[in-house]
């Protein structure tokens, strides 16, 4: 094939007309050309970027694939992040209500060992219980009259056999 | 399909549906990704794979669909990597041009080049599919890729000539 025909397909080869044929030929003879024609030379740099870039390959082991023969870490992946989410989600919003219903809970007062949340219940116990302390006030005096023997000597106090 | 019949006919496949997968997604690891999970999806459905006339064809859409998932997912459709940097254990060095500057201009102009061109190109000139093979896989007929085809060699010739006329290389 003469030169001018390789131009020729050059061309066609620009135009996307070219066969797989052609452009192996093509290939073929621009890898060893050695002119200076500057098409010959553009489409030697753009046919050797492609060849090694037809080279490259990719690290995977067959075995690899056959083990997981169900892609459980490829697929799992993302339902692994939104099962996390919810545990997550689902803890926050445990703690949240625990929080506020222990919030919400005041003990007020205890009666007979028992917690009162309600505030008026509260008030109504509390009243009821000084009422009580505030009745046995007006009840005489005879019991503070033992209080005059704290002035007498210990021994008046002490009991004789 | 048994697992001897699975390591001969498809997983060869992987670094095809790898080198598409990162055309597509500009991310080598993404495209690493993209590709076990595919691995896997054909590899979960072995038994029904003999119903397919052509495997790679379907391992080629499937990629395909994963790839563009995944990119919608991460909003990187149209996002430009710099990321040119080959796996250089993989590289060939029987020609110096290949990891030259240019080399790598060459591919990032590539990579840069708009949908559906990227893909078309990528198809025809890396993966030297026939226009037949590439029609299902862009949904176009034949016309229409060479069209595409030729617009995209024409800008990457462009930016070789750009480049060379500024005699960087």
């Amino acid at each position: 094939m003469e030169l001018f025909e390789y131009k020729n397909l050059l061309e066609k080869y620009y135009e996307g007309n070219s066969t797989t044929h052609e452009e192996e030929l093509l290939k073929e003879f621009v890898k060893g050309y050695r002119g200076n024609d500057e098409e010959f030379l553009m489409a030697k740099h753009m046919f050797n970027a492609m060849k090694t870039e037809s080279k490259e390959t990719v690290a995977i082991e067959f075995d690899s694939i056959v083990k997981n023969e169900t892609p459980i870490l490829k697929i799992r992946k993302p339902i692994r992040y939104l099962l996390s989410g919810l545990a997550a989600s689902l803890l926050v919003g445990i703690m949240l209500t625990v929080l506020l219903k222990t919030s919400e809970k005041v003990v007020y007062a205890y009666v007979d060992g028992q917690p009162i949340y309600d505030e008026q219940v509260a008030i109504e116990q509390s009243k009821k219980a000084l009422l009580n302390i505030s009745s046995q006030f007006n009840k005489g005096t005879k019991g503070l009259s033992y209080v005059n023997k704290m002035n007498k000597p210990v021994e008046l106090l002490t009991v004789k056999k | 399909m048994t697992a001897d019949e699975f390591k001969i006919e498809v997983f060869p496949l992987k670094d095809k549906l790898y080198r598409f997968s990162k055309r597509i997604l500009n991310d080598a690891h993404e495209a690493e990704d993209v590709t076990q999970d595919v691995l896997l999806k054909l590899w979960t459905m072995r038994n029904e794979l003999h119903k397919y006339n052509n495997l790679e064809a379907f391992a080629m859409t499937t990629t395909k669909n994963t790839s563009l998932d995944k990119a919608r997912r991460k909003n990187t459709r149209y996002a430009k990597s710099d990321d040119v940097s080959y796996h250089t254990d993989t590289i060939d060095n029987t020609d110096q041009v290949e990891n030259s500057e240019l080399g790598l201009i060459i591919k990032n102009a590539i990579a840069n080049l708009n949908e559906p061109q990227k893909t078309i190109m990528h198809l025809r000139d890396i993966e030297l599919y026939s226009f037949e093979e590439i029609e299902p896989l862009v949904d176009m007929n034949t016309e229409t890729i060479r069209v595409n085809l030729s617009r995209a060699r024409k800008k990457v010739r462009e930016e070789i000539k750009k480049i060379m006329s500024y005699g960087t290389v």
